[in-house]
């Protein structure tokens, strides 16, 4: 089992368990509450605490994600420079929240505070492909790429 | 015994036997001018009550690791000359330093502490007698009815007293909380109510006369015997 081989690789570190989580991640796409229970009884640390640690680190999500991850930066210079209106388009178009995945499971819409890259902003990345200088006009278009490539 | 007064007037330099403290095993500083010698490795908060020198506490315990959580420890540590507010809890002592336990910018502190805790948590009796005790009368912030200050007391009880480890924090932020993982009932619970025991919230409810969820203050001129706790 993958899972098993993840964290028989990484059992010799100090603190095993958020690379362990984090690689789990990256196969399954999302942390189910069997895999959580798994990794508790397989590292032997609590699982209070191993759920404490998923819930607490945005990087981990206990639900299942859509295909393409849309992150859309609300940090400061981002909001000045009215990430507020594509976040609105967003939302119509996809019929979303912040924080949810649409009905077909081709997106999933999150926020972040800040990307880091402020002088491209307002910001956008879906996936590992970064958007910049974002408008409500460009979001139909690159939207639509993704819905049928 | 880790403490050595440096005044060889009080101790007469022979009262405890050698064996018991080690040269190079010892710190020297100074808690509220006082000059002591402590043994390395203690924190400020230990070093304090060896002393006699109450400093208040809610998130700290001696059978617990220290948490550093509810901040209401805080001392002044002056280092280089240059002063700076630190939880004594989890401030290991350090050669040299001068230490406040009770200066003014500390009080000042502290009170702030109190006063946010108590607006999140108005019925804790804990809360109500710290603040009668440093005579806090008005409440500056919208009061709430919470049943949790997030001290971690229960966490690490149940951990490391308990060796269970049902309870955890979870989520973070303005979201944290204290719940079993998955917010299910724990498999590995026991029910042994150490987290109730130690809980300075919800065990010690406060009985005053007072409207709910405000400031009480019932204590505050009240010598603790005659109130009948």
């Amino acid at each position: 089992m993958d899972i098993d081989k993840i964290i028989d690789e990484n059992k010799g570190l100090k603190i095993p368990l958020i690379p362990v989580l984090l690689k789990i991640q990256e196969i399954e796409g999302f942390l189910s509450e069997s895999t959580i229970r798994h990794v508790s009884r397989r590292l032997s640390i609590p699982l209070s605490q191993v759920f404490g640690v998923a819930t607490f680190y945005s990087a981990f999500n206990l639900k299942p994600s859509g295909v393409n991850k849309i992150c859309l930066c609300e940090g400061t210079a981002c909001h000045v420079k009215g990430s507020t209106r594509i976040r609105e388009k967003l939302e119509r178009i996809l019929g979303v929240k912040p924080g949810e995945t649409t009905k077909d499971g081709i997106f999933t819409f999150t926020t972040i505070n800040c990307m880091g890259a402020c002088a491209m902003g307002p910001i956008m990345k879906i996936g590992t492909e970064y958007f910049g200088k974002m408008t409500p006009g460009k979001v139909d278009s690159i939207i639509k790429e993704y819905i049928s490539p | 015994m880790p403490f050595k007064s440096t005044d060889e007037n009080i101790t007469g330099g022979k009262d405890f036997p050698d064996l018991y403290y080690e040269e190079d095993n010892l710190v020297s500083l100074t808690i509220d001018r006082q000059k002591v010698r402590v043994e390395k490795g203690m924190t400020i908060l230990e070093a304090a009550r060896w002393m006699g020198i109450k400093i208040p506490t809610l998130c700290y315990h001696e059978g617990l690791t220290p948490w550093g959580g509810c901040r209401l420890c805080v001392v002044e540590v002056i280092k280089r000359g240059r002063s700076k507010l630190e939880a004594s809890c989890t401030y290991p002592v350090a050669e040299g330093i001068q230490v406040k336990t009770n200066s003014e910018k500390v009080q000042k502190t502290r009170r702030m502490i109190v006063e946010l805790l108590i607006s999140s948590c108005p019925n804790s009796r804990t809360l109500q007698d710290l603040a009668s005790g440093m005579g806090i009368t008005e409440i500056r912030f919208k009061m709430e009815d919470n049943d949790c200050i997030l001290c971690g007391l229960c966490v690490r009880m149940c951990k490391e007293q308990m060796m269970s480890g049902g309870i955890g924090f979870i989520n973070r932020g303005a979201k944290r909380e204290v719940s079993t993982p998955f917010h299910k009932s724990s498999e590995i619970c026991r029910g042994c109510g150490a987290c109730m025991y130690i809980c300075p919230v919800v065990t010690l409810q406060c009985r005053g006369r007072r409207e709910p969820g405000d400031l009480c203050n019932a204590c505050i001129n009240v010598c603790p015997t005659d109130f009948g706790f």
